[in-house]
Formats: structure tokens, sequence, C-alpha cells
């Protein structure tokens, strides 16, 4: 097969969170695929502080004919550039440009952040914007000196042989990859490397399965959304939304494209774990097994047209009882309308339901707190009488500025404000100094290194132990963090709030700060008012969330070390340089901001995070 | 081409009323400033550019008129930045909203030096009961003159702000601006006077060095780097350790932090005038 039209598309344009605008500005692009013009660069585009444009597709995407682009040196060249019109004079945003390398043989989509760009005289230096661009195969044709057939199923294994043959004797062995992380890292990450097969052979490219993609989280999916997730949960088969939580474990990606997958043969090859149904095709069921009374790991593999057939991928993740995270989100409400926040009580409980897909691949299931007792005036109801969501308070504050322009980068009163120790909270607050939230208790945490080794290694990070990369040398390290002890460093008026509370609830005592687990978040973080609900929103919380169960950041999260991991997970990146791996792809990265607002991608929790945040006392 | 203003007046729409107004904005006429001014101090001409809801739940920098107070700020003439300190004196536009209120602050952080209606205004707004106080500080600091160092000092020596918020105002804003000289001389003041004895401490620290660990959440601010600090804010720096090591009560931390901003800054130019 011969790739013969590719498709380059310029799909969305994110407006960086530091970009700093003031109003809305105008945003003009001039976008070009080897040299030639793509999309209308007179047409102008909205431009909000940390929103979106999605580009017309029909305007901003072109076909390129690649049948006689196939020397090694050949390549499609894509560039773009903004331009803010401004009233003084137009300010030019920065171009990016990335190229396309022959093969073009598989699809991707490439997220490129603009350069630091100093605009007018008096604005500082910084990134406005990120761009996505999508690359897809659109035409194969058959060779004109073909190996075999294109059609026919030519991977077939011979009986009693472990190989496989084409029609044109070539011996050959399917790629079948179970990528641990979903959606499949895309660069700057780099994968393990991959055997040539299909171009080698005259065989069909190979194809990124349905399931390698990033899962839509709104409207909410169900809780197993997420393929190849880290833990497997131990599960009674006999609950009725047991389909919604069952483990799915699933192929990613597939190589000739055109592999018969009714052929692929899953097996439990070691750990307490049970296929439940067909144990066929590109994805199948898993449950755990067992009492749970610890987690175990869990080796599976696929093979080929039975369980004693070709090997072609292996998994392993843990297995586990699923736990308990009880959670209270607290509105933190002021004096007059400015000052309270500002969507629907029922747009923060989406945002923790999103959350709750994200966590439940780790096996922890988010639910509302079950203790109803309120502290600090709290209430169950709204200020109309109706009552909210389960787990939801609002929390009247007399003084506004315990919910208008929060400084989250100190311990905060706001986080205080009708907590249960134990349970996690999501406060929401009218604004935050900075616009962004932040995990502000992070405690019940020990700062320890985690440690793993074995194959296939945490997120693929290389070495991996997938053919034909070699197998990992030694452990994995991951940081966490180190506890923010509330009561060593308190925030202003928690000795006089330690002794109210201790009035009012004899059990209360100043060790429970030690109990306190929150992240503080702006109520609006998305752009504008009745977007409460959207993914990104989502994300952002079980990024916290995260934060506040010990995680670090990872990959493009914000690193005090670039573009190395806060956490040491690091991998080797397209480049051939060492990066925070996956870049884009963990929750714990910044997935799911600029263009990647739109489908966020950071929604991976790895098997070395999984036995961190499942320690947390908050899980039970 | 008719006047900015009197599109302005002809305009219906609040995006096209929000385009006149910032063209209005960036002109360099003082008769378009004055009456800018005025309509600016209006509550009916704020209703024009967003409803009082949108003045309610937006965030500050997407409200309308934010643009119109950026090309205030850019604008290249004084009426410029007259205009924005006439809002500062007072007036509908900074009257019980505190969207407009942090717009108009974050707005006059590049008034240098700042008239007295400036400081006046960050000075209420830097109340302990102001919902724009952390971002008071943070815009004193990174104005940097000597009259908002003073009222940087001010708040720090004043009890009625609470001690967890100093020790955050000093690892955050402050120790972004630690390379600026009025920064360094407000630093010293303190240091040698009526700061509080453990707050001397983490403002020396944060001067001198760094950690990720005073920072409980997951955003932690970044100092510059000290090969950027300028010849006179070394002078200071200078003195400041000196001073540091012989008469404050330093762990052997601190101690060792302090020689190493010495040995960083290098020796002092014997050549060079004082500062």
């Amino acid at each position: 097969m011969a790739i013969s039209k590719v498709r380059i598309s310029f799909v969305t344009v994110g407006v960086l969170d530091g970009a700093d605008l003031w109003g809305d500005g105008e945003w003009v692009f001039k976008a070009t695929v080897n040299s030639l013009a793509v999309g209308d660069p007179n047409r102008e585009f909205v431009a909000a502080d940390r929103s979106y444009i999605s580009l017309p597709a029909d305007e901003w995407s072109t076909e390129v004919n690649v049948l006689r682009l196939t020397a090694p040196s050949d390549s499609i060249v894509v560039k773009f550039s903004a331009k803010d019109l401004d009233v003084f004079s137009d300010s030019e945003l920065g171009e990016v440009s990335y190229t396309f390398r022959f093969p073009f043989d598989r699809n991707r989509t490439v997220y490129l952040n603009s350069p630091v760009t100093k605009i007018g005289i008096f604005r500082k230096s910084k990134q406005y914007y990120s761009l996505e661009v999508r690359f897809e195969v659109v035409e194969h044709i058959a060779t004109t000196s073909l190996v075999g057939p294109t059609r026919v199923a030519v991977s077939r294994q011979h009986d009693g042989s472990s190989a496989f043959t084409t029609v044109g004797g070539t011996s050959i062995v399917p790629r079948v990859e179970i990528c641990p992380v979903v959606p499949t890292p895309a660069a700057p990450s780099r994968l393990p490397p991959r055997p040539n097969i299909a171009t080698a052979n005259g065989l069909t490219p190979g194809i990124a399965t349905p399931q390698s993609q990033p899962v839509v989280l709104w409207p909410l999916p169900a809780l197993n959304a997420t393929c190849n997730p880290s833990v497997i949960p131990i599960l009674d088969r006999r609950e009725a939304d047991f389909a919604s939580k069952v483990a799915r474990l699933a192929v990613t990606y597939l190589e000739p494209g055109d592999l018969d997958p009714s052929y692929l043969t899953w097996r439990v090859k070691s750990g307490p774990a049970e296929i439940v149904g067909a144990d066929r095709g590109l994805e199948v069921q898993v449950v755990g097994t067992g009492d749970g009374a610890a987690d175990q790991l869990a080796e599976f593999e696929v093979r080929w047209d039975g369980p004693r057939g070709t090997l072609l991928a292996t998994y392993r993740a843990w297995v586990g009882r699923i736990k308990k995270v009880k959670y209270r989100i607290n509105l933190i409400n002021g004096t007059n309308a400015a000052s309270r926040v500002v969507f629907p009580a029922q747009d923060y409980k989406n945002q923790m339901l999103i959350a709750r897909v994200i966590f439940w691949q780790a096996g922890l299931d988010f639910i509302p707190d079950d203790v109803v007792t309120t502290w600090n005036g709290a209430t169950r109801t709204d200020a109309g009488g109706t009552a909210l969501p389960d787990g939801m308070f609002i929390v009247p504050v007399t003084s506004n500025n315990r919910t208008v322009n929060v400084n989250n980068f100190a311990p905060t009163i706001a986080s205080r404000l009708n907590f249960r120790p134990g349970v996690v909270h999501a406060v929401i607050v009218r604004s935050t100094t900075t616009g962004r939230a932040a995990a502000t208790d992070i405690q019940g945490v020990t700062g320890a290194d985690e440690l793993l080794g074995g194959k296939p290694s945490s997120s693929w990070v290389v070495p991996s132990g997938i053919p034909p990369d070699t197998d990992p040398i030694g452990n994995l390290r991951l940081m966490t963090f180190a506890s923010s002890n509330r009561p060593g460093n308190p925030a202003p008026g928690d000795a006089n709030y330690i002794t109210r509370r201790h009035a009012a609830d004899a059990t209360f005592t100043a060790a429970d700060m030690g109990r306190l687990y929150a992240a503080v978040l702006p109520s609006g973080w998305t752009t504008s008012p009745g977007t409460g609900s959207n993914a990104s929103a989502g994300v952002n919380l079980a990024h916290e969330l995260g934060h506040v169960l010990g995680l670090h950041h990872r990959g493009s999260g914000d690193s005090t070390t670039p573009p190395l991991s806060n956490d040491n997970i690091n991998s080797i990146d397209a480049s051939g340089a060492q990066r925070g791996h996956p870049w884009n792809e963990n929750i714990m990265t910044y997935g799911y901001v600029g263009a990647m607002a739109a489908a966020p991608r950071a929604l991976d929790i790895d098997l070395i995070q999984a036995p961190v945040i499942r320690r947390h006392p908050a899980c039970t | 081409m008719p006047s900015p203003l009197s599109v302005l007046r002809a305009a219906t729409e609040p995006p096209e009323i929000a385009a006149a107004t910032v063209q209005v904005a960036a002109s360099d006429q003082k008769p378009d400033h004055e009456e800018l001014l005025g309509l600016l101090n209006s509550r009916g001409f704020l209703y024009r550019l967003n409803t009082e809801h949108e003045y309610d739940v937006s965030s500050p920098k997407r409200l309308r008129v934010a643009k119109v107070l950026r090309t205030l700020h850019d604008n290249p003439s004084p009426f410029g930045k007259a205009t924005l300190t006439g809002l500062a004196k007072g007036g509908d536009f900074v009257g019980e909203n505190w969207l407009r209120q942090e717009l108009l602050v974050r707005s006059l952080v590049d008034h240098r030096p700042p008239p007295p209606e400036v400081i006046q205004y960050w000075e209420q707004q830097s109340q302990v009961e102001s919902e724009n106080r952390h971002i008071t500080i943070d815009v004193l600091c990174e104005n940097g003159t000597d009259e908002a160092m003073e009222l940087l000092e001010s708040r720090l020596l004043d009890p009625a702000h609470e001690r967890e918020y100093k020790i955050a105002w000093i690892r955050d804003c402050m120790l972004r601006y630690r390379n600026d000289t009025p920064l360094l001389k407000a630093s010293e003041r303190m240091l040698k006077g009526g700061l509080d004895p453990d707050l001397k401490l983490i403002l020396l620290e944060a001067l001198c060095t760094y950690s990720a660990a005073w920072y409980p959440s997951c955003s932690k601010p970044k100092p510059p780097a000290r090969v950027r600090a300028p010849e006179e804010s070394r002078v200071v720096l200078r003195r400041i350790c000196r001073f540091a090591r012989e008469k404050l009560p330093l762990t052997v931390a601190l101690d060792v932090a302090v020689r190493a901003t010495e040995a960083e800054i290098g020796a002092e130019d014997e050549d060079k005038p004082g500062v």
C-alpha cells in the first residue's frame, strides 16, 4: 500500500492561561502548508483569556498529495502565525511551525505552543497561544510493485508456526500495542520504537484504535470510560451497574491496520484477575478477584488465535478493591452578588462527577460525604431554599475577601470553612489572585519516593520492555508531595478557629487541622457563565485533587526544571532529549488548557501514581 | 473621518460602544480624555458596556472596560495616565465593584512615580478587608518606586495585617522582585527597623535563598536570577547581608544562605560610589 493523500488541519487555537488579555482580543491567523496558504488571513476571531477558538474545518484544512514524496528526506512543513489587531499597532503573537516527515503513514495530532513574544512597549513577554494541528491519511492506493494482495488476510499465522507470512513470502509479527496511557501520548512525547512492518512489506499502514483516543467527558460517560486503567477493580459481578464499572483492556495500536482483531486472544498471565465474557477482540473486560487486602500486580497477554499463539502484547495493572473517597464541595459566598460563586451549584457537582470518572481508573470512587453536619453557617440549600446536590454546601462569609481574590499561594481561611477532617474538599471561591486553582492543604502524605520496576514500565517510560525496546533498568522513582503541614503553617485565625470549633464540637482538636485535605478553585475557572460543566473544568478539578492526594506535576505541568517532570518521571522525547513523560496525557500535566481545552488529553493516572493516591488516608 | 467621540456617541451595541471607547482611550487629545473620564465615572455609561449582572459574575479582565483601561495604560500620551489617575480619585467607576477596582489597581502599575492620588487609591485597596489587598501588594512590588515601597513597608509593619499574609507577601511578590533596588532598600529599612523579629528572618531568608517547601500549594513563585541583579541592588544586598551577619540571630542554615548570597553577588567594587 502507498499513501497517496493526507489532510492537514489547523483545528484549535487555545488562548494560553498566561496570555493576560484585557478584554477580548481580535486575532487573525496566517497558515501555510508547504508554503501554500490555508484559511482566510483576514478573518477575525474573538480571543478571550483562557478560551479556545475552533477553526472551521472546511476553511482551515488542506489535502496534500504525497504519492511522490517517498524519499526519507521528504517532508510537509506547516507554519502558523497569529496577530492581535490592536488600537495602537497590530501585535505579532509569534509563529509556530512543524515538519511532518516521511513516511506519512500515521495519523497524528500535534500541539504547538507559540514562542515567548513581547508585544507593545509595556507588556511582558508571554506565550499567547497554542495550536492543534491534525495530520490524517485520507487515501492510500495499491503500489505499482505489489508485494502481495492488499485486502486479504496476509498476516495469517500458518498452522504450527509462530510467524506470520505475507503472500510475498516475508515473515512478520504484527504489531499490537496495549498502551497504558490513554489517550496514547502524542508529540512531543515519544512511544517506544515500532518495527517497520506495513511499509516494508507493502501492507496496510498501522492504525490507532478508537480506544486510544481521548475520552469525551461531557456528557458524562460511564465510570469505566477510560481503557487500560492502572487498577483493575475487584467487583461483584452481580452488581447492577457492573458493565459500567468493570475494567476495559483494549488494544491501542495495530499494524497492519487491517489485521483481523477477532484473532486477538487475551489471557491473564498472572495475578488475581479474570476475563469477563469473550476473550477475543480489540477489547475485553477484566475483573479483579480475591479479598483485596492488599493491591497486587496482574499481567495480561494478547496472543494470536488462541492462548498458545504467538505473543503479541503484554499489559500489567494493579488489582485492588474500590476505595471510597468522601468529598465536600464548599461554595464560599460573600455578601453581595459580585462576591458569590458564578455558576449554578450543579456545574461544580458535574465537575466532581467528571473527576470521579478520571479517578475510577485508579480504583477510587469519589462519593459525597455522608455526614451532613455543617459548620460556619453552611447550608445544604441555596438562597431560594432548593436543596443542593449531595456533598455540596454553601458557606456564607461576611468578609468578602474570604472568597474574592483569595491568595491560594498561602494557607487559606476558605479551606477550613465547613471542613470535616478526613474528607477531601473542593473549595470554590469567587476568585483567586492568580485566576488559578491550587491544592492548598496537601496532608496525610509522607513525601516519600515511590519506586516501581518491572515491565512494561509505567507509562512506557523508555526503556519500556516493549519489544524491540529493551527492558527497564532498575526502578522508576516517583517523587511525591511532602505535607503542607497546616498545623505548622496555619492560615490567619486558625488558632481561634480551633478553639471555637472545639467549643461547638468537643471531639474536634487541633490535630484535626492536620486532616484537612483541600484544593481552592476559582468559581469562574472556565471562561463564561453556563460553561461550568465543561470537561476542561472537570479535569482541572481532578488535577488539583491529584495534588491533594500527593501527586506532583508531570510533563507539561508547571516544573521547576523544565522540561523535566516535577515528579521525576521522564523519558526520551521526539527530539531525542529527556522530557517529562507523558507530556500532556497524564492527569498531572497541563494537557487540558489552551488548544487542548476543547478535548482534554490529561486523563491518565499511571501504574506508579496509583499506589500513592490509594495510600492516602482519605481513601478508605 | 468622524472623531472617536462622535463614533462613540452614535454607537448603540455594547461591542460597538466598547470599540469606540477604546479609540477614545487611544487619543492624544486632552478633551477626548476629559470626556472619557466623565463617561467612565458614569454608571449609565458603564452599564452600556456590560450589564450589571456581568459586572458581578465576569472575571475582571473579560469586562469590556478592561480593554479601555489597558489602552489608557498603553497610551504613550500623558493623557492616558492622567485619565487613570482621575479614575483613582473616586467616582462610579470604582464605586462598590471590586472587579473594576481590581482593573484600576493593575492599570496603575506603571505610574512611576505614582502621584499622591494613586498612592491613596492603593492604600484604600490594600486595607485588611479589601477584596484586592493581595493584588495591590503585588502591584506595589511590581511598581517598585520609593513611594510604593513606603506603602508596602507600612503594610508589613501594620499589626492589623495578619502575620500569615505578611509571610505570603514576602515569599511571593517580594521574592519575585528581590533584585529591585527600591525593594531591597525598603527591606533594609525593615530589617534594621521595626519589623517583627521573626518576620525579619523570614524576609532575610526570602532575599537570600529559596525553598519550594515554603509554599503549601502546588503553584510556586520563582525568584529572578541573581545574576541579573544590577550593581546598585548588589550594593544594598551586601549591606543587608553584612548587617544580618552582625546583628541578627541567624540560624546556621540562614547564615550559610547569607554567606552564599554574598559570594554570589561578588565583592564590593571599591572604585564605585556607594548607593
